[in-house]
């Protein structure tokens, strides 16, 4: 980057009115010098909003501390690895142990207690009346049956 | 307990119960973990996945040397990993507030941006790879929320200014390697000790 040297005493030196008039100046006749100076007043600011965030999310993050060290594991590599088919793979395998060895929802359970409690309350709802169209049933049959033997009874008879 | 050089190679085999055993012994604790930093079990699971197919692809490359733990060294990938996670979402956040605020809804634009700020990420984190290990030392106590008393007394700095002038100077080194000045670092570095050997 042109001009760092300058820009860097500019921004972090004490200077006089003078050296920044004269640094004003410059900035509006050196295309070179202002475009040094945008790029550096934005990597400034890139390094300050990181920070910011970084600062932020490790505040809300219970029992962890950033180690600069260990922050390449966290790297994408795929992009370094010669087989994307081989990485689909894996993934598929992770994926696939992930989902046999997940325990199985608790709404899931809960809707076949709930089926099962419905079932048997039908049940219990509808027994008086099921009772009563057996029993019903049967007096008819009975009744039937009786009616028959009756007949027979006076065939003998007769 | 899972055996060091032995989970390694059967991992790097693809071998099932490998994977089977690691999730049994070690998801608990990073499920734990994770829903302990506002994460639900779905998150535990992709961290889960993530960490272990980025492990599996470096071991793919040998790039893994275990100085630790097999448990430790993978359950210390997977809260980096919850991290980048959690500063993913907030940076979307971000960006998303942004784009309200401009009433621009623009979706290809969001990504746009969200892939700028990945990159803005990466190169922030490459950069300070790229310091000395004291400078290293000093961010990442500065990062960790610790105050410049803190620094000082940890780190035998003379005073709290003596760490306030450290950390300009580590920007000021960032800066140029950011700006792709790594040659001149050096001359940071010059001037660190001279200054140094003046508050001496």
């Amino acid at each position: 980057m042109e001009y760092l040297n300058y820009i860097e005493h500019i921004v972090n030196d004490n200077i006089s009115d003078e050296e920044k008039d004269l640094f004003i100046y410059q900035l509006i006749n050196n295309t070179a010098l202002r475009r040094g100076y945008e790029k550096y007043v934005s990597i400034e600011n890139l390094i300050k909003d990181e920070e910011e965030a970084i600062v932020s999310i490790l505040h809300e993050l219970t029992d962890y501390t950033l180690e600069i060290s260990k922050t390449p594991d966290v790297d994408d590599l795929s992009d370094d690895h010669p087989s994307a088919a081989q990485i689909h793979e894996a993934s598929e395998l992770i994926r696939s142990v992930i989902a046999s060895n997940r325990p199985a929802k608790p709404g899931e359970k809960k809707g076949w207690f709930m089926a099962a409690a419905v079932l048997s309350m039908l049940l219990i709802i509808l027994n008086p009346c099921i009772m009563e169209t057996l029993k019903s049933s049967t007096e008819t049959s009975n009744f039937s049956t009786a009616a028959v033997m009756g007949r027979e009874s006076d065939i003998i008879t007769n | 307990m899972i055996s060091r050089n032995d989970i390694l190679s059967r991992l790097k085999a693809r071998d099932r119960s490998a994977i089977e055993l690691v999730y049994k012994c070690l998801f608990p604790s990073i499920y734990g973990w994770v829903s302990l930093n506002s994460g639900t079990r779905e998150d535990a699971e992709d961290v889960f996945h993530d960490s272990l197919l980025s492990l599996i692809i470096k071991l793919d490359m040998d790039k893994v040397q275990l100085t630790c733990d097999f448990s430790t060294y993978f359950i210390s990938i997977c809260r980096n990993k919850w991290f980048q996670i959690l500063y993913k979402r907030k940076r979307q956040t971000q960006i998303s507030c942004e784009n309200c605020r401009a009433f621009s809804y623009d979706m290809h634009e969001m990504a746009e941006e969200e892939e700028i700020a990945n990159n803005r990420y990466c190169a922030f984190i490459e950069a300070l790879h790229d310091l000395d290990s004291r400078s290293q030392a000093v961010m990442e106590a500065s990062l960790n929320g610790k105050s410049n008393e803190e620094i000082a007394m940890e780190m035998g700095f003379i005073n709290s200014q003596a760490v306030a002038d450290k950390k300009k100077n580590c920007k000021k080194k960032l800066i140029r390697i950011l700006a792709g000045d790594k040659a001149n670092i050096h001359k940071v570095n010059g001037i660190l000790k001279l200054h140094r050997a003046y508050c001496k």
